[in-house]
């Protein structure tokens, strides 16, 4: 068995942290097929992935995993620059090709004006029909309708449940009354089936397309839904979360955003297929909850945008 | 009766969660399954479905829970909770119950006779796995799709050049010596040997012979995109002149939708040298080309079964077009059927879980009436010209706009369940379906057809109209799911079940005829 583990790519923030902290002490959190959460004294996750999943904030991509996955959850393991200590064994990190992968969002780019905002919205929405029911887009149907008309045919139970307060939600935000909308994101956050749930997915999307369009009280309104996220959600989605506020986001999740947010000739069908392909149906209420945060973006206005923060 | 199984600090992730609790509702007595994590709101969902119990109390969000409410007569949460746990090991089991070489040299090291890889990563990764593989001297299937044609001419001319088989890439079945490789059937070893560039047509093929009293020596997938003018028919041709070489085999059966006509050409001049007989059927192809290439054209894939076995028996080899019933009888069961509906019933419906039977519906049935799909015949009957909501459709529900994030409808019936539900109403007159058995299928996919039936029957049933169902299975009786029992589940809830596909789109299309014009 080779102790060299190849590493295809590091997220940037990990490389910081690595280069300036390391080693770092951690304990197994959570192995997955793909995927291995490392847990940091301060709850922050390290997830280690195989070639099969995507790069996510402090993420580590190797060629595989398969030499990791035998140890058991709570395991010690320390994560340095240039190595890896799990369960006893030792394994040096060949980083000599690796990609240095930043999450967040390249914000030098021609952000798109209000009706490309709307036009990309309708695109978006587009694609989300295209590709039928899956998670919180069976609601697609219902935005715009009053609660009485709504009526939920063919819903699901989790999205029966939570549609009205999820409207309600989105209503508050479009209208920029911000203290309302994080009182009820408590009604929200760690909803859904998943890991990951559905609702913070959706939330993750909205978080981060407010710091993309330079929101004025998008830090505040962020840093409040995460404060309200701890204890209500799990960790590894209250780490999402915690990234999402600074616009840190998964690859296929970045992308898309950007496609969303910037003048870009990117091709959407690609980049949401790739969105959609992560967890059983976090891409889609990802897509689902950029779909809302553009749709509020192009019903506020500067005046409102001020909004009723103090 | 409700109850609640807790895992304090336990993780699943979310796709094996929805596969699983979607079977745990499956069970006798279950009514609601909720399984996830105890997240604050999800706990108060529990509460708001009154299915609450003292198990959940304390648990934060890192815990799991499963709660069900079910009949405790039918079953019990000891038996909810194995359930869950084996399909859990089920899944797990494919990754911890033996040894899994984490690379392609670690496995040629575990096993150093092998000879054949089969690779199903997702589709950016696989064409350096086949390159590895061609060059460790390994013939590929290759199940993966998304794979570049590029990369597909570039990995069938290496493998060509190497004498080795590149089977795919989006290749769904081969039978290899006698192994089953992805989705196929269990067929008796024989003389017969396919070469197919459509999985569900190799399979209804082969399946048909079996029935026929024929056997395999070798089945041979392509991937369907070989007969296009840009790879050229590399992995067909390669695949026919292993067949001509191969000792057991006697017959050669070609299977394909229409190939681009310089690569018919060069199958065509390929058969006519081969010393052993040929039959063709290429959905469609022209069928003077493949006579005077001195080879046997098909007008179905239950006709080239027949021709293949005729050929081996020595036995006179003639067309097979009909249904397998005395007209007076089969008038009888298309009077009775047309008899059950209401004069405002005059859709037809198809919904195929494999791609290539669709195409020989949609090729049979398209010469009597208009039929839009997913999978037009031509591009102004795409399902997107369909104006309004009604009309005769037929759908491929295995292609990737349906099964993006969930399984193949031969794995799992629920994407086809829904269409039951949601296209299937009060103008529906008539409904086509396939069942594949196999390796690969779902464990009951006739089951899942005669409960969505069922619930079709009731629903019109409201409204004082019913329907007519036709089905066909594509298996035989040495499959893991049994083909009398299929049968006997689909007769029990009235459907029409007919011994092919062909014959399946012929008797739907008598009944249409009858439903359209009274004839």
């Amino acid at each position: 068995m080779s102790n060299v583990l190849k590493v295809v790519t590091i997220a940037s923030d990990l490389h910081s942290l690595l280069t300036k902290s390391s080693p770092l002490q951690t304990r197994l959190h959570s192995v997955f097929d793909h995927a291995i959460n490392l847990e940091l004294d301060d709850s922050r996750l390290i997830t280690l992935l195989d070639k099969h999943r995507q790069i996510v904030p402090l993420g580590i991509q190797f060629a595989s995993l398969e030499n990791l996955r035998s140890v058991e959850k709570d395991s010690k393991v320390i994560i340095e620059a240039d190595g890896i200590t799990i369960a006893g064994l030792s394994y040096q990190l060949d980083t000599c090709s690796a990609e240095v992968w930043d999450p967040t969002l390249p914000l030098s780019r021609k952000p798109r004006s209000a009706d490309s905002l709307q036009n990309a919205a309708e695109q978006l929405e587009a694609f989300m029909r295209s590709k039928g029911s899956n998670g919180l887009t069976d609601l697609l149907s219902h935005i715009g309708e009053s609660q009485e008309e709504q009526g939920m045919v063919g819903a699901n139970l989790y999205n029966e449940f939570i549609a009205d307060t999820l409207f309600d939600f989105i209503e508050l935000l479009a209208a920029s009354n911000w203290k309302a909308a994080v009182l009820q994101s408590k009604k929200i956050i760690g909803f859904g089936p998943g890991l990951t749930p559905a609702c913070d997915d959706f939330l993750a999307a909205i978080m981060s397309v407010l710091v993309a369009c330079d929101i004025p009280y998008a830090p505040s309104f962020n840093s409040q839904i995460v404060s309200m996220a701890a204890g209500r959600t799990t960790s590894v989605s209250l780490n999402m979360l915690t990234h999402a506020v600074e616009g840190r986001l998964p690859r296929p999740y970045q992308q898309l955003l950007a496609w969303a947010v910037f003048e870009t000739d990117l091709d959407l069908e690609a980049i949401a297929e790739a969105a959609y392909a992560v967890g059983s149906s976090s891409g889609a209420d990802f897509s689902f909850g950029l779909f809302c945060g553009l749709r509020i973006l192009s019903r506020m206005d500067e005046t409102i945008m001020e909004g009723e923060f103090a | 009766m409700i109850k609640s199984v807790i895992r304090k600090n336990a993780y699943y992730d979310s796709v094996t969660l929805m596969l699983i609790s979607r079977e745990l509702s499956k069970m006798p007595g279950v009514e609601e399954v909720l399984a996830g994590m105890a997240t604050e709101l999800n706990l108060e969902l529990v509460e708001n479905l009154k299915m609450v119990t003292p198990e959940l109390d304390g648990l934060g969000p890192n815990d799991f829970f499963i709660s069900a409410k079910f009949d405790e007569t039918q079953t019990s949460i000891e038996a909810l909770e194995k359930k869950f746990f084996e399909l859990l090991n089920d899944k797990k089991s494919h990754s911890d119950g033996q040894y899994q070489p984490p690379t392609l040299s670690s496995a040629l090291n575990h096993l150093p006779g092998a000879n054949l890889a089969q690779i199903s990563v997702p589709g950016k990764y696989a064409a350096a796995e086949v390159e590895d593989a061609l060059d460790a001297g390994l013939h590929v299937m290759l199940f993966s799709d998304n794979v570049s044609i590029e990369d597909e001419l570039r990995l069938k001319q290496k493998a060509v050049e190497k004498g080795l088989l590149m089977m795919g890439p989006d290749c769904g079945t081969a039978i290899i010596n006698g192994v089953p490789l992805c989705f196929a059937n269990a067929i008796r070893h024989g003389k017969i040997g396919v070469v197919g560039a459509s999985g569900t047509g190799t399979q209804e093929v082969t399946t048909q012979l079996h029935k026929m009293g024929g056997g395999l020596s070798q089945v041979i997938g392509t991937g369907g995109r070989d007969l296009s003018e840009a790879i050229g028919g590399l992995m067909m041709i390669q695949g026919i002149e292993a067949l001509i070489a191969d000792p057991e085999t006697e017959v050669i059966v070609l299977i394909s939708k229409p190939p681009s006509p310089s690569v018919a050409d060069k199958i065509y001049a390929i058969a006519k040298s081969s010393p052993k007989p040929v039959v063709i059927d290429f959905i469609g192809g022209n069928a003077e080309a493949i006579r005077a290439a001195g080879a046997y054209p098909c007008l179905s894939f239950e006709d080239a079964a027949a021709k293949a076995v005729a050929l081996l028996k020595g036995e006179k080899v003639k067309d097979i077009d009909g249904i397998n019933l005395p007209e007076t009888e089969l008038e009888a069961i298309i009077d009775k059927a047309v008899a059950t509906l209401k004069p405002d019933q005059t859709d037809f419906l198809g919904l195929y879980t494999g791609g290539t039977l669709a195409d020989e519906a949609m090729k049979y049935l398209g010469e009597s009436f208009p039929i839009y799909s997913n999978i037009p015949l031509s591009p102004e009957m795409a399902i997107e010209h369909l104006e309004g909501v009604h009309g005769n459709i037929c759908l491929d529900l295995g292609e990737d706009q349906f099964t993006q994030g969930r399984p193949h409808p031969m794995i799992d019936p629920q994407t086809r369940t829904e269409f039951f539900v949601s296209h299937v109403d009060e103008k529906t007159a008539v409904l086509l379906v396939d069942v594949v058995l196999g390796y690969g299928s779902h464990e009951d996919p006739a089951g899942a057809v005669a409960d969505s039936v069922a619930e079709i029957r009731q629903r019109l049933g409201k409204v004082g109209k019913q329907i007519v169902v036709v089905a066909s299975i594509t298996g035989t009786e040495l499959d893991p799911q049994d083909l009398a029992s299929s049968t006997r589940k689909l007769e029990e809830q009235g459907i029409l079940v007919m011994p092919s596909n062909a014959q399946a789109v012929r008797l739907a299309d008598r009944i249409m005829q009858k439903v359209l014009k009274g004839v």
